[in-house]
């Protein structure tokens, strides 16, 4: 009963002091839902705390949320009584953030009891609520429900799945259509969360609530690259990136290294590789080493980006952050050497097709090649150069049937590609340019 | 899902390192949420973690001897 009267007074406080990170805190759910999520039998990817220290916030923060549910469970009218508790200044105010209160109440009691989708129903109930008092000092509030309803979102499919799995033959009893959980949770992040922040008006930048934008923009990239819905990302880029938002770097840096994350793996995606590299060199020299698992992360695209500019990450940074698959990766473009680099594409090829990057390694065979083929270059000193010595090297690192006329297919393709500079002549052999015939990588 | 079901089956079939690989294709990569504030301390990483000098024109090292040891055979073996 006290922790549910010291609860009420918390927020109280947070509200009456407008201090957003209290509020916050005081109306998380976090913890309970990543709890809830790592007791689920059948996920397959629980979450690990970063620290013992992290984990036992966690457990606190639940065996807290536990004694105040038995309050709320046995409460008579838990609405009138959170209203009338429920003190600040303004009564219209006090109206709505009792609705929030509560609702949130009810959502967490409805968690303890497995209840999941009414969970999710009265989170959205309070989000409803909140973002009709939403400003700029409570932003904290905002981003900590938007990542709460993508992680009640990530529950209740889970346990959807697991309903329907044991019950194949019932009958859905909602006309057979499945609520689509993320579905439902981008609908409430963009028509909800994301237009609170985007419909104020004012002139001065520095007050407007479009400060709160990246926060929910995060979330939201967090499901569609999780549903594999990435052409959704684009209008959210253009409208936060659109002159009436404030520049990038005005919004905090822990939101921007995730922003700058995503846009950066979803230039990956679109194959602008360019933008793709500087947006997660960003990240990573920002992104904390704390945060040893979100460093790793951003690196994992990272890498292909550099190699494609041919910019190679040293063996300690690799190793460092347990990526050694690239290990073997670099040292073979390094020295062109063939073999290794397809032997290396092999081994590790369920890990870069899992993480999306196999088919961009793929395509840095090329500057294999080129690399190969400068040092037979180099080994013959004259400007023209046999065939038969290309022959030889691609014999020695694919296999003992290249013959000439795939040899000088990969030369013409160096040349047309401008790794190479010469020509082709079948009486003589490759005739380089007498000028910087391998030309400064990357040539683009 | 693949953690647990697959265990016994690696084991004793598989070597090593393929079952390292199963650990990783199916480890939680979400980008997680940072719980601090963070202060703009500039570039938390070293600039000279990254290599773009490597493209030399030396040809002593073991890889090129060895080429250089394939095309002379292959040319010596041609004539």
């Amino acid at each position: 009963m006290t922790e549910f009267y010291t609860h009420l007074t918390g927020i109280n406080e947070a509200l009456n002091s407008e201090n957003g990170p209290m509020l916050a805190q005081q109306l998380s759910m976090t913890e309970l839902l990543i709890i809830t999520l790592n007791n689920q039998t059948n996920n397959p990817t629980p979450r690990k705390f970063t620290s013992k220290q992290t984990e036992s916030n966690y457990i606190n923060k639940f065996n807290l949320l536990k004694k105040i549910d038995l309050f709320v469970k046995k409460a008579n009218d838990l609405d009138s009584l959170i209203a009338s508790k429920v003190k600040t200044g303004d009564r219209n105010q006090n109206q709505i953030y009792a609705e929030v209160i509560s609702n949130r109440l009810k959502s967490i009691s409805a968690i303890f009891d497995s209840r999941y989708s009414e969970a999710f129903k009265y989170l959205s109930e309070e989000i409803n609520s909140f973002v009709k008092i939403f400003e700029l000092w409570s932003s904290p509030l905002l981003w900590k429900l938007c990542l709460d309803i993508r992680l009640m979102a990530e529950l209740t499919s889970l346990s959807e799945q697991t309903n329907n799995n044991n019950n194949n033959s019932n009958n859905n009893n909602n006309g057979g259509k499945k609520t689509d959980y993320f579905e439902e949770a981008t609908r409430i992040l963009l028509s909800k969360c994301f237009q609170a922040a985007n419909a104020d008006r004012t002139n001065i930048m520095s007050e407007s609530k479009k400060n709160a934008a990246m926060g929910v923009v995060n979330q939201l990239f967090h499901i569609y690259f999780k549903i594999n819905n990435l052409k959704l990302c684009k209008n959210l880029v253009t409208t936060i990136e659109s002159s009436g938002f404030p520049p990038l770097e005005n919004y905090p840096l822990s939101q921007l290294i995730t922003y700058r994350f995503f846009n950066g793996r979803l230039a990956v995606f679109n194959g602008n590789y360019k933008k793709a590299q500087q947006e997660l060199l960003f990240a990573f020299n920002k992104c904390p080493s704390s945060s040893f698992k979100n460093k790793r992360l951003i690196l994992l695209y990272l890498v292909p980006m550099q190699l494609e500019q041919c910019k190679f990450p040293k063996k300690t940074l690799l190793e460092k952050y347990k990526l050694s698959q690239f290990v073997d990766i670099v040292q073979s473009i390094k020295y062109g050497n063939i073999k290794l680099f397809n032997q290396c594409l092999t081994t590790h090829q369920n890990f870069f097709i899992s993480k999306g990057i196999y088919l961009i390694l793929e395509k840095l065979k090329i500057i294999v090649y080129r690399n190969l083929f400068k040092r037979v270059f180099l080994i013959n000193t004259a400007p023209r150069i046999p065939i038969g010595n290309f022959v030889a090297a691609l014999k020695w690192m694919e296999n003992d049937s290249v013959d000439i006329d795939e040899t000088e297919c990969i030369l013409a393709n160096l040349i047309s590609n401008g790794y190479l500079k010469g020509y082709i002549s079948h009486k003589v052999g490759l005739v380089v340019s007498p000028t910087n015939p391998f030309p400064k990588l990357p040539i683009n | 899902m693949a953690k647990t079901e697959q265990k016994p089956a690696t084991s004793t079939l598989e070597t090593k390192k393929p079952k390292e690989e199963n650990v990783e294709v199916i480890e939680d990569d979400e980008f997680e949420e940072f719980e601090d504030h963070i202060a703009d301390g500039g570039d938390d990483e070293p600039k000279d973690q990254w290599e773009d000098d490597w493209d030399t024109d030396q040809i002593d090292d073991d890889f090129s001897k060895q080429l250089r040891a394939e095309i002379e055979s292959h040319s010596s073996m041609k004539s």
